[in-house]
């Protein structure tokens, strides 16, 4: 059966959302806007974040839409630092914490949750423990569209291709990070700079290169240019970094 | 206050209710005061040790009046447990009314509150054996003269996360200082200034404390047991078992939407003695809540003149229900809108699917680690742990301590918390690693509190090694010093590895652990 264009098709059941039922799109920080597509989450679709830093990350998507009342659960991420959530100006009430069973006996059962889930919450973020894939995620892809409901995979150290079945419409890869404040005993972490490369499908097709704080100085979670720290210095690092690598 | 017969009240709301206090005490001293009401009543339920309730109406009548049930309860406690902190017995409209009556019976001067007064003095035992009734419909005077701190006894359903503690404040800096000044207000007032918390303080101040005792059976075959083979020996043994069963339970209930609100533990020994008793939570049973009542319910069977002589073959958990009062799930997210329903059936469902345990809510606490500023409570027990005295914390050697973290701590300073940014995975168990110097040696810290050598190279459990880029510390942490039995002292390191990753590492003892991820 062929699908319509998703963002017509939301059913008004799905009300009570951010910006109300109509809103064909989730919003996140302006701070974090660079990174995707019209600066938002579309409704129905998935966010895949790899490499160090996806935790912070992807929980940084998730703060615009928890300020603004909505609901967000965290299905597989039994080690979700909850004053790091905090941080993040996070609602903690509006927060639910879903562990999934961790043998692979349970496959069915972890995909009937997710599917419970994304019935329930505007926005799902998804731990690397749940491995979704083939007819499961198709089912749930279906089921994401029919209640308007986005997913954000947190996948850690993996790549963003053991979640390719989720079609994820953007691939943001933390490839290259750097913190700072530390030096040979002395000080302590303060911020990281992130060079992060945003791919995917339609408009986030052209990969292209963000730098993002994750967070900044000032505890932010920013690309830079949008955080107030300054972004020449982050330029500079950023040069700093490279010549590294070259080297 | 006269001392009046009990007059029938058929249509009396809410239900007259005996209460006994015996004060905190152990759960194994608390199984004969059990035994003894169980000579009274059927239907006595205990909701902590040393404190038990029953409905008053049925006994009353039958022992010719409160007063003489009341007497009767007096003097049976009292030779139950003979060295009991204090006996009181309380009746009146209402288990708040009730309880805060039993309460305050030891401490009533007879005189003064014309009630009957039962002292025992027997055999050099000074305890004193008190009750105190309060006639029908006098529920309000009664408390009328009563602190407003009364509000937050245990027995009270008001709980910290319905604001508890700010609404208290708040009346007490408007001048009400007793429930009687908080009844005289009007309730259209209160609760358009302090919502549902207040309506519900302004109800039990004005002793109409709705809770019903009369509880339903949960619909069909709720009641859960297991066979026990091996026989159990322990009691750690059993409360294992009971574990796995009160998740089935109350996740089944959750689903259907349903509190629990009152259990029926059975226990079997292989000797063929058997021990029942029913228990009752103030508001609504979580999974572990059951296993404490299932441990001190054979703590209690265990020492008592009645005990079995063989290990524990059976164990059965039945359970009473009623339906959520006001959506109870939802109210302690405040608010209920259409995405709170929404999220909750959803959640209900996972519940359904993987037990009631497997949905958390994350709450902040306070404390020095990773682990401890943030804690997951499960949802069904969000609000028992949000108590800051909750009814298990008063249970004997739960060692729950923690659950006693109140939301003030969280704004409290803690010397020698990291500052953000916080690290954002916080394994539930640290994670042993090695840490060593340039020279292959392990990193150790001196007393001095300054680390052997610089680190250098990380190996994690996998046996996978990495370069250390970028270091700081060590910070001493030097936990609970008073206690040597629960002091822990560590040093901590942040260490940044090869691949950019920035990790907590902690040394305790001579050992490396990674207790959390800055990812």
């Amino acid at each position: 059966m062929a699908v319509p264009s998703t963002a017509r098709v939301l059913p008004d059941r799905s009300g009570a959302l951010v910006g109300g039922a109509h809103e064909q799109r989730l919003p996140v920080e302006k701070a974090l806007a660079p990174l995707l597509p019209e600066g938002s989450i579309r409704r129905g679709t998935a966010v895949a974040v790899g490499g160090h830093g996806s935790m912070t990350l992807a929980v940084a998507l998730a703060a615009e839409v928890s300020r603004r009342g909505s609901w967000v659960a965290a299905v597989g991420m039994a080690d979700l630092g909850v004053t790091a959530l905090a941080e993040r100006g996070i609602d903690l009430d509006r927060w639910a914490l879903v562990d999934l069973p961790a043998t692979g006996r349970h496959r069915n059962t972890a995909a009937d949750v997710l599917g419970a889930v994304v019935g329930g919450f505007d926005l799902v973020l998804l731990g690397s423990a749940a491995r979704v894939g083939g007819a499961t995620a198709r089912r749930l892809l279906a089921r994401m569209r029919e209640h308007g409901a986005s997913l954000v995979c947190a996948l850690g150290g993996a790549s963003t291709d053991i979640v390719a079945d989720l079609q994820p419409e953007v691939r943001l890869m933390i490839e290259q990070t750097r913190w700072t404040g530390t030096d040979s005993g002395h000080g302590r972490l303060l911020a990281r700079q992130a060079e992060v490369t945003v791919g995917g499908r339609g408009a986030a097709s052209r990969p292209r290169r963000v730098l993002v704080w994750l967070p900044s100085e000032d505890g932010r979670v920013a690309c830079a240019g949008s955080a107030r720290t300054s972004a020449l210095a982050f330029d500079r690092d950023l040069e700093d970094l490279r010549e590294r690598r070259a080297g | 206050m006269s001392l009046e017969p009990s007059l029938p009240q058929p249509q009396a709301q809410p239900e007259r209710i005996v209460a006994v206090d015996l004060g905190d005490i152990d759960a194994h001293r608390c199984e004969p005061v059990a035994a003894a009401l169980e000579q009274l009543t059927p239907l006595s339920e205990a909701l902590r040790p040393g404190l038990h309730v029953f409905g008053a109406r049925g006994p009353s009548r039958y022992f010719g009046g409160e007063q003489a049930l009341s007497e009767l309860v007096a003097r049976a406690a009292a030779n139950a447990v003979p060295s009991a902190p204090r006996t009181g017995v309380g009746v009146a409209d209402g288990l708040f009314a009730a309880g805060l009556a039993a309460r305050l019976a030891p401490q009533a001067p007879a005189t003064s509150t014309s009630q009957a007064p039962a002292v025992e003095e027997r055999g050099g035992c000074s305890t004193s054996t008190a009750v105190l009734v309060v006639p029908p419909l006098q529920g309000q005077h009664f408390l009328d003269s009563l602190p407003l701190t009364f509000l937050a006894d245990p027995i009270s359903p008001l709980f910290p996360e319905d604001g508890t503690e700010a609404l208290l404040d708040v009346l007490w800096r408007l001048g009400i200082r007793t429930l009687g000044d908080l009844a005289a207000l009007s309730e259209a007032d209160v609760l358009g200034r302090f919502g549902w918390p207040g309506l519900l303080a302004h109800r039990l101040a004005r002793g109409l404390d709705d809770r019903p005792l009369q509880v339903q059976p949960a619909p069909g075959n709720s009641a859960v047991e297991a066979e026990i083979d091996p026989p159990a020996d322990r009691i750690e043994t059993v409360a294992f078992m009971a574990r796995a069963l009160a998740d089935d339970m109350v996740g089944r209930l959750a689903r259907d939407g349903l509190d629990c609100v009152s259990i029926g533990i059975t226990a079997e020994s292989d000797s063929g003695h058997a021990s029942h008793r029913r228990w009752r939570h103030e508001l609504r049973f979580g999974a572990a809540d059951i296993v404490d009542r299932v441990r001190w319910q054979l703590e209690g069977w265990y020492r008592s003149p009645e005990r079995p002589t063989g290990p524990v073959t059976l164990i059965r958990i039945t359970p009473c229900v009623t339906a959520p009062a006001g959506g109870r799930q939802l109210g302690m997210w405040g608010a209920r809108s259409e995405a709170d329903e929404r999220a909750a059936r959803a959640l209900a469902r996972v519940q359904g699917l993987l037990g009631a345990e497997a949905v958390t809510v994350p709450r902040l606490a306070g404390g020095r680690r990773p682990a401890g500023t943030g804690r997951r409570v499960p949802l069904h027990a969000a609000g028992d742990a949000d108590r800051g005295q909750d009814s298990s914390a008063t249970g004997p050697r739960n060692g729950k301590k923690n659950r006693k973290a109140k939301a003030k701590a969280v704004d409290a300073p803690w010397p020698g918390r990291l500052p953000a940014p916080s690290p954002a995975v916080v394994p539930p168990q640290p994670e042993p690693v090695v840490v060593t110097d340039c020279e292959d040696a392990l990193v150790t810290v001196s007393g001095r509190g300054e680390a052997s050598a610089p680190p250098q190279q990380f190996t994690d459990s996998a046996g996978r090694s990495q370069a250390v880029t970028a270091w700081a510390g060590p910070w001493p942490l030097d936990e609970r010093w008073w206690r040597p039995s629960a002091r822990r002292r560590q040093a901590r390191f942040q260490l940044v590895l090869d691949d950019g990753s920035a990790h907590l590492c902690v040394l305790e003892s001579g050992r490396w652990w990674r207790e959390a991820t800055y990812d």
